[in-house]
């Protein structure tokens, strides 16, 4: 039975022009904060000008709270500001992976529609790393240059440049920063590289007269011809996973890892119609499933769209309204100035998983001309709704009785869920079938369907047609080889 | 002379086409790249199209065809571009650079190179590094397989010389002097791009120096260069850059140390098929 997007449907794509390819509804989404130990950043990148915004969803005591970030170069005063927390929530919503929802039509009588309310997942409150920071001077022997002091927002910020490492490490300790030990390994090479650290503290009159609960994302911006996120440095252990979420912005096109290779998490699969309610232990399961699948050692795309205010269709659903001038200026997409051609912009989300023992280099992108759209997506897809005793009615439970087995297989095969009661979901709609005492000698048509191999973004023809012609042209050429033989021996017959 | 298209048992491209082809099998259902079937057979079509093209009008041997599959493997396996036609556009620029710059009776550009690198300048396409990931196995499967093919056709000198110089390079300034730990050095060098390149790029015996000598100076300096390029200037291509640069010293390289041109077919008996 064919799903059918409804009248209700084209009302909603007049009135919003930025639909136009809307099709099923947005349910459910899967936000960042699920995992623990994440971090998020917005990355934007000009030319050599690259912008960083970190989120500090730091959860103790703001007094312990320090934050240590190598950088290239001495960043001046007007390179560091403090960003609007929210605009990390609202790309955050924007481009989370989500759950879709389709209805089918009753094939026994003219259409009737029901539609769910929206429904946002509660989600687990994410947990940060503890550093402790306590002031003292500086002294000679650390052979640590403070390049500049600055007191932004509610943050105190230093910039160091060091000789040695052994010494900025003892300074760093003496200050009371305290250093995960695997980091330390990475300390000497960022000295010697000439890197220079961002290191920031609370200011707590400050922080206090703010009046605010958490604390303000900060933001830098710089220009070097390296384009990297520095990861090496906040591994604690070689145990611990840690979860790096980019909001990546270009005029250009994706943003690629280099060094890495990046997966597209499996999207557009049907999964059955309960996974609604346990959406984000779904997409946790899902994305461990396919982080063990990938060796550990690689990074997931999520997301990627051309985002720019002149390009209509932005998300297929849209789970949130789109980014408006107010983000992209909040993020450092400075480019974008309104409705013009300037205005281009490409968002990228990245989801790296990380451990030190699988990731041993920082992470290096590359901005790509790669304008192709993803975005992780699950489909719900409901039943037609009334009688469906009529002879296509009855086909069409049948028909739906082996979708729900192929969703039920996807929800294995994606998140690894088995459960017995599954069964009930398979024959929930058995009870409407016509009974006929020679049922019980039809042929079993409920073979399983292979799961998988649904779409995996590729609009192109199949695989199977590239085969197709690139055996012909084999043909051509094994035939052009033959070609001066075919014709003398014609030229025997005539 | 009259050719006729025949193609020996013997002939190292064919073995080179089918360890290509399963590379391209390998990352397209395995690894699952994101180019579609439609960019990869632009990249077919256009090879072996200007191929027969060129043939045609300047009356060449008709197996040529393989060293166009090889080229149509090398561009899929390398690079990335939004739209079929602009891979075709490669295509058809990589064949015919083959017969349009050319200096003392040889191609100057590894073909594959030279379209790959016009596709960047353009803006058009892109070179995915990471697209092979760090895998232990396919880095030995690709050396290996290289490793014969390399033999067959005497070449390993030139992959050898430009891995070994750059292993020792890295050696030195990533773990001895900057004290990386030792497995960010072998991150690298488990690459496949960086693997592929070496093996099946610099070493094309057609676009290589000719003697010996001039190769392993010639590979010496194309590690160091493309070290320097990567470790300081940051460029993730700066091998694809280097052996473009390097490629324009061949000729003085050929004349400087003179030794027979090679030829894919000069070798091997004419068996055929």
């Amino acid at each position: 039975m064919k799903t059918r997007i409804t009248a209700v449907l084209l009302v909603i794509l007049f009135i919003s022009h930025d639909a136009i390819a809307f099709c099923g509804f947005y349910v459910s989404k899967a936000p960042a904060d699920l995992f623990n130990k994440k971090s998020e950043v917005i990355l934007v990148r000009d030319g050599r000008k690259t912008t960083i915004t970190m989120s500090n969803d730091f959860q103790g005591d703001v007094k312990d709270f320090a934050m240590v970030v190598p950088v290239p170069v001495v960043l001046k005063k007007n390179q560091i500001r403090i960003a609007d927390r929210g605009v990390f929530d609202r790309l955050d919503a924007y481009s989370a992976p989500r759950l879709v929802e389709y209805h089918d039509q009753n094939p026994c009588s003219s259409p009737r529609y029901l539609y769910d309310d929206m429904m946002v997942e509660e989600a687990e409150q994410a947990s940060v790393a503890n550093m402790r920071s306590k002031s003292s001077a500086i002294k000679d022997e650390y052979k640590v240059t403070v390049e500049a002091t600055y007191a932004i927002g509610e943050y105190d910020i230093l910039i160091l440049s060091a000789k040695e490492s052994t010494g900025l490490e003892h300074w760093l300790v003496d200050n009371g920063y305290k250093i995960p030990k695997k980091a330390k390994e990475v300390l000497e090479p960022y000295v010697k590289n000439n890197i220079k650290f961002f290191v920031v503290k609370v200011n707590l009159e400050k922080h206090k007269a703010n009046g605010f609960e958490h604390l303000n994302p900060i933001q830098i911006n710089f220009e070097s011809d390296r384009f990297m996120l520095p990861i090496r440095l906040g591994m604690a252990n070689a145990e611990d996973e840690q979860d790096l979420i980019v909001y990546a912005f270009t005029r250009e096109g994706r943003v690629e890892p280099i060094n890495y290779r990046t997966v597209k998490i499996p999207s557009n699969r049907n999964v059955p119609l309960f996974v609604e309610r346990y959406f984000g232990d779904f997409y946790k399961d899902l994305f461990n499933r396919s982080y063990y699948r990938e060796k550990m050692n690689s990074v997931f795309l999520e997301y990627a769209w051309n985002v720019s205010p002149m390009n209509g269709v932005k998300c297929d659903p849209c789970v949130s309204p789109p980014p408006v001038f107010a983000d992209f200026k909040e993020a450092g997409v400075d480019w974008v100035t309104g409705m013009n051609n300037q205005s281009q912009v490409f968002f990228t989300r990245l989801h790296v998983r990380y451990t030190r023992n699988k990731f041993p280099q920082d992470l290096q992108f590359q901005v790509t001309p790669n304008r192709e759209n993803f975005q992780a997506r699950y489909i719900l897809t409901h039943p037609a709704q009334g009688d469906l005793s009529c002879n296509a009615g009855q086909e069409y439970i049948n028909e739906l009785e082996q979708r729900r087995k192929v969703e039920v297989d996807e929800l294995y095969a994606l998140a690894g869920w088995t459960n017995p009661n599954y069964k009930d979901y398979i024959e929930e709609y058995s009870r409407y079938k016509n009974t006929d005492e020679y049922d019980k000698y039809a042929p079993n048509k409920n073979e399983l369907l292979p799961p998988g191999g649904m779409d995996h973004g590729d609009d192109g023809p199949s695989k199977g047609y590239f085969f197709l012609v690139s055996g012909a042209l084999f043909l051509l050429l094994f035939l052009a080889k033959h070609r001066a033989e075919i014709r003398q021996r014609r030229r025997k017959v005539a | 002379m009259k050719h006729t298209f025949s193609i020996s048992i013997k002939d190292p491209r064919l073995l080179q086409i089918f360890i290509l082809s399963s590379f391209l099998a390998f990352g397209w259902f395995y690894l699952d790249w994101y180019a579609s079937s439609k960019i990869y057979l632009a990249a077919f079509a256009g090879c072996i199209l200007t191929q027969l093209f060129w043939i045609k009008t300047r009356k060449l041997n008709p197996n040529s065809i393989l060293s166009a599959l090889i080229s149509a493997l090398g561009l899929c396996l390398l690079l990335k571009v939004n739209a079929w036609y602009w891979m075709f556009g490669a295509a058809v620029l990589t064949i015919s650079s083959k017969f349009l710059v050319r200096y003392d009776g040889k191609h100057i550009f590894n073909p594959t190179n030279f379209g790959i690198i016009l596709v960047l300048v353009l803006g058009l396409g892109w070179v995915s590094p990471g697209q092979w990931g760090s895998n232990l196995l396919i880095a030995v499967f690709l050396f290996f397989s290289a490793a014969t093919i390399l033999f067959g056709v005497k070449r390993w000198d030139v992959a050898l010389t430009f891995l070994l110089t750059l292993f020792v390079l890295e050696v030195f300034r990533s773990y001895l002097y900057l004290g990386w730990p030792i497995d960010f050095v072998l991150h690298k060098f488990s690459n496949g791009t960086l693997l592929l390149f070496t093996f099946f790029m610099i070493t094309d015996p057609r676009t290589a120096p000719n003697h010996r000598k001039a190769r392993i100076i010639w590979a010496c300096s194309l590690a160091i260069t493309s070290f320097i390029l990567s470790q300081f200037f940051y460029f993730y291509k700066a091998p694809i850059i280097a052996l473009f640069a390097f490629s324009l010293i061949v000729p003085f390289l050929n004349r400087a140390i003179k030794a027979p041109q090679f030829n894919w077919i000069s070798k091997t008996k004419t068996q055929y098929l």
